[in-house]
């Protein structure tokens, strides 16, 4: 692996459950609880995991619309997780984000140029002509068409609106970009599309990309490697073709299971999770997913809490079970044989 | 089909009541402001025989005081219109503002700035205006200035909760992603979008700000040194039978303006959004 852009260092975010009536905190909820990882220069790591699992939240610490409750993301040197004043503002302009739904994410009453332009206004680039110039060549970039810059957003379809979202995202020439779901609110067929626009944009402007989607085909697609989150933790981190094709944790297996395969004659080992996602309120004791874990062994998932650990020697895959790469291998169920 | 119909006949009627707003918003600007070069009297002045009925000298007739009824008319309606756009616009402004910084600031300024508009809200507008007519004299800035200062609450209330609708929105998220500061955002993202609904409120406010001047005016607290649509109702009233113009005329001058500004702003709302505009 080349040298991380971006080092996530036990990464927290807690949000304070009020109730009563004097509105005092009466619990948190833990949405992000310690996270780690690294993303590379020039690679696009994928954050896949269920509704609610926090990796919006975690997307939303990196460019720091939400401030974390505890850790550090180290961008070059900086931390974007305590960084404030003019250091944040510098911060802006290099990591940015693709938002989720291209119909909340645009301002109704502002001309798609003027959106696109903001960028360039608040950080004081260019004169006039120049802010002029720049949108019509972004615009260009992203498939559009340089007078589409006086329309307004509910001039455009989906697909374009989400362009326009890439464009004012890319105008500050950001080196890092957060895309939350840029797809998932698309049709299937414009999906692809865009997805390839995302990933033509980052071989042409050089983009480090860490790609939060819940369809796992979507990110297998685009990213070079991909992190599995379950209840605020990272579950497993892996190549993405280590990850596909063999997947440590019981989680992630389960989660590549459900995606369909196009072959009706086509049949295979449906690892099925019972129960829901606990409340992240009151997360399991141990490991967090053993309520739901095929192979969970009482006594010690559910005591005690497992960290990612190298699969194996000289390997980057990381997961985090005591039963496939902790101290408690021999009590796999599944795998007598290793 | 039978849908379609009905739609139709909707569709129809709004486009009627923005008509109808626009023409009797403009007949009344138009009366207010141009109305010497149709009744050239002094409207203080006995010009003629008292009580004439509406004639070629005078189109409206003569008051019990022998006045020219329409250049009185026109002189009231101007009393109205003014009193009527101070107040929707600064409570407007005021109540814009504090809805746009309690929604936006949220926390302690929110639940300051929220008290103190319910206990604005809570004041009884008319006999505050009554309490200021008896302790400070009846002119007519003193009316303004009161209803100015208790109108802003119920569109402080409003605005913040469009602010906080609005705020929350990805395209907010967005520009505060790029770098724009709080007060970018107040007044680039989140003011514009959360303005449409106070726009139809300003013109059910610019109706009851007449309506309280024409009713203390009636009450015969209103300014004397001004000619007041009220006050003409009010001197109207003995002769109803006899002069029944008196009553009438400035009754139906103060009906179609309210009225006509109510649907004006109510289809003003849709003009400005954005959505109904452009290429289609």
């Amino acid at each position: 692996m080349t040298e991380p852009l971006v080092q996530v260092r036990n990464l927290e975010k807690h949000f304070p459950v009020r109730g009563g009536v004097l509105q005092r905190t009466t619990g948190w909820v833990k949405a992000v609880t310690g996270v780690s990882f690294d993303i590379a220069k020039g690679e696009t790591l994928g954050l896949v995991g269920e509704s609610g699992c926090g990796k919006s939240t975690l997307g939303r610490m990196l460019v720091r619309l939400l401030d974390p409750t505890g850790g550090s993301i180290l961008f070059e040197n900086v931390d974007i997780a305590t960084a404030s004043g003019n250091e944040l503002k510098t911060l802006r302009r290099d990591v940015q984000m693709i938002f989720q739904d291209p119909y909340s994410s645009l301002d109704p009453r502002t001309q798609v140029g003027s959106s696109i332009a903001e960028g360039l206004k608040i950080h004081g680039i260019g004169d006039s002509d120049e802010v002029q110039e720049r949108v019509s060549e972004m615009l260009e970039l992203v498939g559009l068409e340089r007078h589409h810059a006086s329309r307004f957003p509910h001039e455009f379809s989906g697909g374009q609106r989400q362009r326009i979202g890439i464009a004012r995202a890319l105008i500050l020439r950001p080196r890092f970009v957060v895309a939350d779901e840029p797809v998932s609110a698309l049709d299937v067929s414009v999906q692809a599309q865009v997805l390839n626009l995302l990933s033509e944009l980052q071989q042409e402007l050089d983009l480090t990309l860490l790609f939060i989607a819940h369809n796992l085909a979507v990110v297998e697609h685009v990213s070079d490697r991909v992190a599995v989150m379950y209840l605020g933790d990272i579950v497993e981190i892996a190549h993405r073709d280590d990850l596909y094709r063999e997947p440590q944790h019981p989680y992630t297996e389960a989660l590549l299971s459900a995606i369909p395969i196009p072959d009706p004659t086509l049949k295979r080992d449906r690892v099925v999770l019972v129960g829901d996602v606990p409340s992240p309120l009151n997360p399991p004791t141990g490991c967090k997913f053993h309520p739901r874990c095929p192979i969970a062994h009482l006594g010690v998932c559910d005591i005690e809490t497992p960290h990612l650990e190298y699969v194996a020697e000289g390997s980057i895959h990381e997961a985090s079970c005591h039963l496939r790469t902790g101290a408690y291998r021999h009590l796999d169920p599944s795998r007598t044989n290793t | 089909m039978s849908e379609t119909l009905l739609n139709r006949r909707r569709r129809r009627w709004r486009l009627d009541a923005r008509a109808v707003g626009l023409v009797l918003t403009v007949a009344a600007i138009l009366i207010a402001a141009l109305g010497a070069l149709i009744a050239p009297f002094d409207p203080f002045d006995t010009v003629n025989t008292a009580l004439l009925a509406p004639s070629a000298d005078h189109l409206l007739g003569t008051d019990d005081l022998g006045r020219d009824l329409l250049s009185r008319l026109v002189a009231g309606l101007r009393v109205s219109l003014v009193v009527g756009l101070v107040v929707a616009l600064s409570s407007m402004v005021i109540g814009g503002f504090v809805g746009l910084v309690a929604g936006s600031l949220g926390g302690r300024a929110d639940d300051l700035l929220m008290r103190f508009a319910e206990l604005i809200q809570i004041l009884p507008r008319f006999f505050l205006a009554l309490l200021v007519v008896a302790l400070f004299g009846s002119s007519l800035v003193n009316l303004i200035v009161v209803l100015a200062l208790t109108s802003w609450a119920v569109t402080a209330r409003i605005m913040r909760s469009r602010v906080l609708v609005v705020k929350e929105l990805e395209f907010v998220e967005a520009s505060r992603a790029i770098g724009a500061g709080d007060l970018r955002i107040m007044v680039r993202s989140i003011a514009p979008n959360a303005l449409a609904p106070i726009v139809s409120l300003v013109g059910l406010q610019f109706g009851g700000a007449i309506l309280v001047e024409a009713g203390l005016s009636f009450l015969g607290l209103g300014d004397p040194n001004v000619v007041s649509l009220g006050q003409m109702l009010s001197r109207a009233q003995p002769f109803m039978r006899t002069a029944w113009w008196m009553a009438i005329f400035p009754g139906l001058a103060l009906a179609m303006t309210i009225l006509g500004v109510n649907l004006l702003a109510d289809s003003l709302n849709r003009f400005l959004d954005p959505r109904s505009i452009g290429p289609r």
